[in-house]
């Protein structure tokens, strides 16, 4: 065997093993392609699985999102209207119990509200919602003092201006756990509220319905507690002046 | 300084997928309890049609602590790491649109949310915030390959540590 012949037979195995290698090294990246793919796919199954089941939980979770039946008697926007029928302007008012925005709100005009209702110039709105469960400490008393107040407006409509503003007056501070349901039930027998209306409260019958109010009044538009309507155009400026400035325009 | 940064890389994408898992398991933990809250402060952006609203009130967070779970435990890094850098675009868009529409809105990023007093946004705050952890995100897909990470262990050994990658003969 001449040098010239084991060098080309050399060449010639250098070759093949170059194209093993390359064959070899192609087909790992191939594996490795299809293992990335497979991984991406398996995973976003995963993701769109767990994100679906945890939306339907959610959902389930929602108290908004339940058929939360009310008591009978209730205004278009799920609230309590009182005052003479003829009466020619309606205030509306929007509020969470654990606001103190609303509590200055009833203090300020809770008075006047009264009066202006009671001299057949206005009606007056209650519409109780609960935006700010989370600064009770997972006792959720913006939806359960809500609640006690739609029981109140379902068996005694006519104590409603006075449970609130009983409310107002026990208002809890914010992030305390607020008023349990005993402290709602002493409020509303106080002020001679039915045994009815009382089971209500105590079994917290209505705070579905008052998620349920919130959620509609959210999707209407309502930012934040109080909002004040004067026949359905939002009131800017929360004194007394303004609301009286406000109901004389409309008159 | 390039061998500094070699060792060093690893370590810088640990903290930064834990610092972004944090962020995100608190931020979805945060709005999990209360999922009508969570809803309304998606609303309050007045961004989406109605119709999209309770499924991102009640999707986002679940989401949010699942991007968390995979950062904490380093599965998908690099995906991770990209999914959350296109999340915080979209906060950053969402928060950023809220201030130019002159909305005053609380982020509702950890929970909480909807309208605030004028004075009351923190729209800045709440933007550099979420700036600065694009930062790390995007830094944390370029350099996904960090420390206790599924991801390495599923590598095998020799993407654990580059001070002892073979050179050239890694293929025998």
């Amino acid at each position: 065997m001449s040098a010239s012949q084991k060098r080309s037979g050399n060449d010639k195995r250098d070759e093949v093993r170059a194209r093993a290698e390359a064959m070899r090294m192609d087909a790992e990246r191939r594996a490795r392609r299809q293992r990335t793919l497979i991984v991406a796919i398996t995973a976003a199954v995963v993701v769109v699985l767990v994100v679906g089941v945890g939306i339907a939980v959610q959902r389930s979770r929602s108290q908004a999102a339940q058929d939360a039946a009310g008591p009978s008697g209730l205004s278009t926007n799920g609230g309590l209207v009182l005052g003479e029928d003829d009466a020619p302007v309606t205030v509306t008012t929007y509020v969470d119990f654990m606001c103190p925005a609303c509590k200055a709100f009833e203090t300020e005009n809770g008075a006047l509200l009264d009066e202006l209702r009671g001299k057949g110039e206005i009606k007056v709105e209650y519409v109780p919602v609960a935006i700010l469960d989370r600064f009770s400490q997972g006792t959720r008393y913006s939806t359960r003092s809500a609640g006690a107040a739609y029981c109140v407006v379902g068996s005694d409509p006519e104590l409603v201006p006075d449970f609130v503003s009983n409310l107002y007056e026990n208002q809890p501070e914010e992030n305390s756990t607020g008023l349990d349901t005993g402290q709602l039930v002493t409020i509303a027998q106080a002020l001679g509220v039915s045994e009815e209306g009382v089971r209500c409260i105590t079994d917290g019958t209505f705070d579905g319905y008052a998620a349920a109010v919130t959620e509609k009044a959210s999707q209407e538009g309502l930012q934040g507690t109080p909002t004040v309507e004067v026949d359905g155009t939002v009131l800017d400026d929360l004194s007394k002046q303004g609301l009286v400035d406000m109901i004389n325009a409309r008159n | 300084m390039i061998e500094r940064w070699t060792v060093a890389q690893p370590w810088v994408s640990t903290v930064l997928r834990l610092v972004l898992a944090g962020v995100f398991g608190v931020a979805g933990a945060l709005k999990l309890p209360d999922p009508d809250e969570s809803v309304r402060a998606v609303r309050a952006y007045r961004l989406l049609p109605e119709a999209a609203v309770p499924v991102v009130g009640y999707g986002l967070p679940v989401f949010e602590v699942l991007l968390a779970l995979a950062l904490l435990l380093g599965a998908l890094t690099r995906v991770s790491a990209l999914v959350s850098g296109a999340l915080l675009v979209i906060f950053v868009v969402g928060v950023g649109s809220a201030a130019a529409r002159g909305l005053s809105i609380d982020c509702g990023c950890f929970g909480g949310g909807g309208e605030v007093a004028a004075g009351d946004t923190r729209y800045t705050q709440e933007i550099v915030r979420d700036l600065a952890l694009l930062v790390g995100a995007v830094a944390l897909a370029r350099w996904p390959r960090s420390r206790f990470s599924v991801d390495g262990w599923l590598a095998g050994p020799t993407n654990v540590s580059p001070l002892h990658e073979p050179v050239g003969g890694a293929r025998r």
